[in-house]
């Protein structure tokens, strides 16, 4: 990703036992979104990143945070 | 927009429709009632596949900020591509014997615009799709 934004969707929407439909479906997104998103390749709009840090129960720099830095 | 699955179905019944009544009324060759079949057979399995999954009164989503952004991009693109190929039209019109006049360059060049407008927007809509398998 351009700008090393990284996330950590994937694992905890594992973790919650949500497929990618159904989690595409609680923040209102399309699947292929939740795809892109997972593969690093599509930066969310800040909504999107909170309504995903609500729906997954975690904070928001525990899912996203910039490579290299702590 | 995204419209729920209901409202999307009663939109798609106007296809088959068009196809039948093109068939009846218009033109009665056997590719339009072979594609107003194809096209009731698809109208009915969408169907029943909202009814199996109980998505009637649920939004149909194919629209958020990505698919947007994804729209815009693809007409910056189709906005540059009609220019230089009006550009290139036009000095072709003027300098050679090419049977083509400037209406009907104007009308191919928005077709053609249309389509690849469709074709860059769906390429990036669906890509993470292609890329997952």
């Amino acid at each position: 990703m351009k700008h090393g934004v990284r996330n950590s969707i994937k694992e905890m929407r594992k973790e919650k036992g949500f497929t990618q439909d159904q989690l595409a479906e609680k923040i209102l997104v399309t699947r292929q979104t939740i795809i892109a998103i997972e593969k690093q390749r599509y930066e969310p709009s800040i909504g999107t990143a909170i309504k995903l840090a609500t729906v997954l129960d975690c904070s928001l720099d525990s899912l996203f945070w910039i490579e290299g830095e702590e | 927009m995204n419209l729920t699955y209901r409202t999307n179905f009663l939109l798609k019944m106007g296809i088959p429709l068009i196809l039948f009544y093109l068939y009846f009324f218009h033109s009665s060759s056997t590719a339009t009632l072979v594609a107003a079949i194809i096209a009731t057979i698809h109208y009915g399995a969408y169907g029943i596949d909202i009814h199996k999954k109980g998505n009637w009164t649920k939004v149909n989503l194919e629209h958020d900020q990505r698919t947007r952004s994804n729209a815009h991009f693809a007409g910056y693109i189709t906005c540059w591509a009609m220019i230089f190929l009006l550009l290139i039209g036009s000095v072709l019109i003027l300098n050679t014997d090419i049977p083509l006049t400037f209406p009907n360059l104007i009308a191919y060049t928005i077709l053609a615009s249309f389509v690849l407008r469709w074709i860059i927007r769906d390429y990036l809509n669906f890509l993470p799709l292609a890329e997952e398998g």
